[in-house]
């Protein structure tokens, strides 16, 4: 259930795909695309009704697919006893006892049964012999083989460098390239279609690089009156002195500059700060309501099942609703954009605290009411290192599924308004225009190893100390 | 017909340090029903005894204990300490649980400081005194191991000192010793009454809850017997033999029987125990958590025993190796089938128990099978709903719905499931666990 709401998250993030070459962006039939179209025209009632499609669809899905299949693996469970909590479905139930599915069941064996497959008897089993030591021609292979493993993994690795920074690696005779950038930096089709008619060279992602400016204008040095209007365009991010920056050698067009690589190595800085404090805001705020809610069965029997599907709910297509109100009471982005990347994936820390607290054995709490823990004893003692690894499998999960919002919430918009926060995910939508390009491969790499880090050297270890000294066994 | 019983006060017994009166507890079914477990309890604790409080499974001893500690508050009646009522856990009474209830992320150690550290007791005073109660309990060179590197026995060791550290009046014991195995139990028992004896431990009384009658009678000064479905206090033995006892001594095994007797009368037992006298003709019926094999094998025990027929309760539980509280599920079994009576701590087999004894696997599932249809309702009644039935085949629920009319949602399902293992051992019906249904077996009439 966990994976859905992130399926569901990016389904409606990504039917929208722009597809090279054509003016207008693609839609895929789906409700995605009608969430994008509809974020695009801002019609609240558009939204109104997707969401309750969306709520209509996973509650379907749940009860039809998933529950079935959850209940129908509790056969397969290594189970001497019989559990007392047993997944119940009545879609299984229904299909266990109707007449067609058993005669389907019977037709399925019966065709089996017909295709004739040979038998032990007249396959016998092979011969067990020691094991022969390798021929020497044997061990050639192996080496042969191991040297075509490593000899592609190196071109893999200068494949992928030089798709990011060019041929020469980002250096010209040891000298550091400059940053070649994108001069029409909103991607806007009518700057591109004007830098066209003034003979510069325009990607089909509308991107014109400030190299190809150069070439057009021979260094800088020749502008026509034409060219001179469309760089002094304001939406036109050209240097004001066009020679001396092309007189600076810089990198391919398209390729990544190092000045680049910092710059993105900052921006991941901000998004980690912005998953870390906001892992820990709703740790702090769901932490203390898990417990309350866990302590109390009857309570959690009522709201697990609300929280499962708060959890399924895609949060993006609430997204328009901070937008709306950032934009009208000019709240401070940094405050209330940033928690947007939390808001689905809050829920798994809220589900896992109940579910630690659920699992504390009933003697542990009556032996800590006996000797008198309370307050923050209570909690440090008992509370605390028992809902600690269930805890930790919350927090693993809501902190890669803020990594995952971070690159759709970071940039919001409902119609015309449009907020940024200045951050890697903002980064990675940026540059992603529709084609695969080698800035969408540097933040791809930046954010892969953030997490890769934040998990090996955060999570893993809290990880490891749950597995160790907080089990209760 | 419930009793109130007040010990007399013996010789050697003190003021009163606890006291319940006119307790009763019901709890909630998820149905929303109420469900009495304790009804009427009774009973004083005094200065310088250990009580035992036996019952049954089922019997609310557990909950009783949980009421005098405050741990469950009571839904009516009161429950005074040292003459202060109580309305939650207070110093003064500690506790040791059936399973340790160590916190596994703690050290021994600290597991035996936390009590004081609640207290306020200060650092340099906690250890001191913790390391004593370590000592005294017999965990010396354990200080710095977590609970899970310990055995059951070390465990409970650890449970002991936690409980012994803070100098409680009153010790109270849920089954301490039942997770244990045999040697284990009786070797703790045995340190725990020297400390008692030998006034090691400021304790002035001790009250613990066991299923196990022999344990009661080792160890206790007075046992109080529950009955089961409500809880009532049914019988106040004195048990005035000197310590340490020996288990052969003929006085003791006379207690252990006076015991028993009390446990099987109707009253104590579980199928009379349901409120309304017609219950045995009923579907209301409760069933008890017996396994055929078992029951078939305890007819077998008292059939090839030397008094023909006859079998002495505490003997056999001895000669089966059962706790008496897995013993007596069987006997009410054997008895409401018809194959036994019991009477006065014996069990005596009938003439159809003699003949179950002497047949074949097949013969026995016959008379298994005419016995379950004649004597429990609630098999004839599945029978005959199946056979009504076009297709042979109803869901389980539809039977379990029936029987919530009558008891609780646990109660039902144990008996229904009782149920079903018997009639699926006498071939009345089939069962499949997966899709929850019941049918008549392919060959069946």
């Amino acid at each position: 259930m966990m994976s859905v709401s992130g399926g569901w998250f990016f389904v409606v993030a990504s039917e929208v795909i722009s597809v090279v070459g054509r003016d207008n962006d693609q839609y895929l039939p789906g409700v995605g695309s009608y969430v994008g179209l509809a974020i695009e025209q801002a019609d609240v009632a558009a939204m109104v009704y997707a969401g309750l499609t969306l709520l209509i669809i996973i509650l379907i899905y749940d009860q039809l697919i998933f529950r079935p299949i959850v209940a129908w693996s509790e056969k397969f469970k290594f189970e001497q006893s019989e559990a007392q909590e047993v997944a119940q479905s009545w879609m299984l139930r229904l299909l266990q006892r109707s007449g067609i599915a058993s005669s389907l069941g019977a037709l399925g064996t019966a065709i089996r049964q017909s295709i004739p497959v040979r038998s032990a008897g007249d396959h016998p089993g092979p011969r067990v012999e020691p094991q022969p030591s390798p021929r020497p021609i044997d061990r050639a292979i192996d080496r042969i083989w191991y040297a075509l493993v490593i000899a592609a993994a190196l071109w893999a690795v200068w494949f992928l460098a030089t798709y990011m920074f060019g041929l020469g690696l980002g250096f010209d005779n040891g000298r550091v390239l400059a940053a070649n950038p994108n001069v029409n930096a909103d991607l806007n089709p009518e700057i591109a279609r004007r830098f066209a008619a003034v003979g510069v060279t325009v990607n089909p992602d509308q991107t014109v690089w400030l190299s190809d400016v150069c070439a057009a204008t021979a260094g800088g040095t020749r502008v026509s009156a034409e060219m001179a209007e469309v760089l002094r365009d304001e939406r036109v991010g050209a240097p004001g002195d066009l020679a001396a920056a092309c007189a600076t050698p810089m990198v391919p067009a398209g390729k990544v500059a190092w000045s680049e690589v910092l710059e993105c190595l900052w921006l991941g800085l901000l998004t980690t700060m912005r998953v870390v404090i906001w892992i820990g805001i709703s740790t702090l705020v769901w932490t203390p309501i898990g417990v309350w809610i866990g302590l109390r069965p009857r309570v959690a029997q009522f709201v697990q099942p609300l929280a499962q599907f708060a959890a399924a709910f895609p949060a993006n297509l609430l997204f328009p609703i901070a937008v709306v109100l950032i934009a009208t009471y000019a709240l401070p982005q940094n405050l209330f954009q940033a928690p947007l990347m939390i808001l689905g994936a809050q829920w798994y820390i809220l589900f896992n605290v109940i579910a630690g607290t659920i699992s504390i054995p009933n003697d542990l709490k009556e032996a800590a009411r006996v000797l008198g823990l309370r307050g923050w004893a209570w909690w440090r003692k008992l509370i605390i290192p028992a809902i600690f690894p269930a805890f930790v499998t919350g927090g693993i999960t809501a902190s890669g599924g803020s990594w995952n919002a971070s690159i759709v919430s970071e940039v919001v918009s409902w119609g015309a308004t449009t907020l940024t926060l200045t951050g890697l995910g903002a980064y990675i939508a940026y540059w992603s225009t529709g084609e695969f390009n080698p800035h969408v491969g540097l933040g791809m790499l930046v954010m892969g190893m953030l997490v890769l880090a934040f998990n090996r050297l955060f999570w893993r270890r809290l990880y490891a100390l749950a597995e160790t000294r907080f089990r209760l066994d | 017909m419930a009793t109130t019983l007040i010990p007399k006060t013996t010789a050697g017994v003190g003021k009163t340090i606890l006291s319940v009166r006119n307790l009763r507890k019901l709890f909630k079914t998820p149905e929303g029903n109420d469900l009495l477990v304790l009804d009427n309890i009774n009973l004083d604790l005094a200065e310088g005894e250990i009580v035992a409080l036996l019952g049954r499974s089922g019997s609310g001893k557990s909950t009783l204990l949980r009421c005098l500690i405050g741990l469950i508050s009571p839904s009516s009646g009161e429950v005074r300490y040292r003459n202060r009522p109580v309305t939650g856990p207070m110093p003064g009474m500690a506790m040791v649980f059936q399973s340790f209830a160590l916190f596994p992320w703690l050290t021994v150690l600290e597991n035996v400081e936390l009590g004081l550290e609640t207290m306020g007791v200060p650092e340099g005073e906690r250890r001191r005194r913790a390391l004593a109660a370590i000592d005294l309990i017999g965990l010396d060179g354990f200080e710095s191991a977590y609970p899970k590197e310990l055995s059951g026995g070390m465990r409970q060791r650890v449970g002991f000192a936690r409980a012994l550290v803070t100098n409680p009046d009153v010790l109270l014991m849920d089954e301490p010793f039942s997770a244990l195995d045999v040697l284990t139990a009786e070797n703790l028992r045995t340190e725990l009454l020297d400390l008692w004896e030998a006034r090691r431990i400021p304790t002035q009384a001790i009250l613990m809850v066991t299923h196990n009658i022999e344990e009661a009678v080792l160890m206790a000064d007075r046992v109080l017997i529950l009955s089961s479905n409500p809880g009532r206090i049914i019988s106040n033995e004195q048990i005035d033999l000197p310590r340490p006892r020996d288990r052969n001594d003929p006085a003791f095994l006379a207690r252990v029987e006076t015991i028993y007797r009390a446990m099987t009368t109707p009253a104590a037992a579980f199928v009379g125990a349901v409120g309304v006298e017609s219950d045995r003709t009923s579907l209301g019926m409760r069933l008890p958590e017996a396994e055929v094999a078992q029951i078939i094998g305890l007819i077998e025990q008292v059939e090839a025993g030397s008094e023909q027929g006859r079998g002495d309760l505490p003997e056999l539980a001895a000669g089966m190796q059962l706790d008496a509280d897995d013993l007596f599920p069987l006997i009410d079994a054997a008895e409401l089938l018809g194959f036994a009576q019991t009477r006065e701590g014996d069990i005596n087999l009938l003439p159809e128990g003699v003949k179950l004894a002497r047949s074949d696997i097949q013969e026995r599932k016959v008379i298994f099978a005419e016995h379950l249809m004649n004597r429990v309702p609630l098999v004839a009644h599945i029978r005959r709903v199946l056979s009504t039935r076009p297709d042979h085949r109803a869901p389980r629920e539809r039977f379990l719905t029936e029987l919530e009319d009558f008891m609780g949602a646990e109660e039902a399902a144990s008996t229904l499931d009782t149920a079903i293992e018997w009639g699926r051992y006498a071939e009345l019906f089939e069962y499949d666990a997966r899709e929850g249904r019941l049918r008549l077996p392919e060959n069946g009439v």
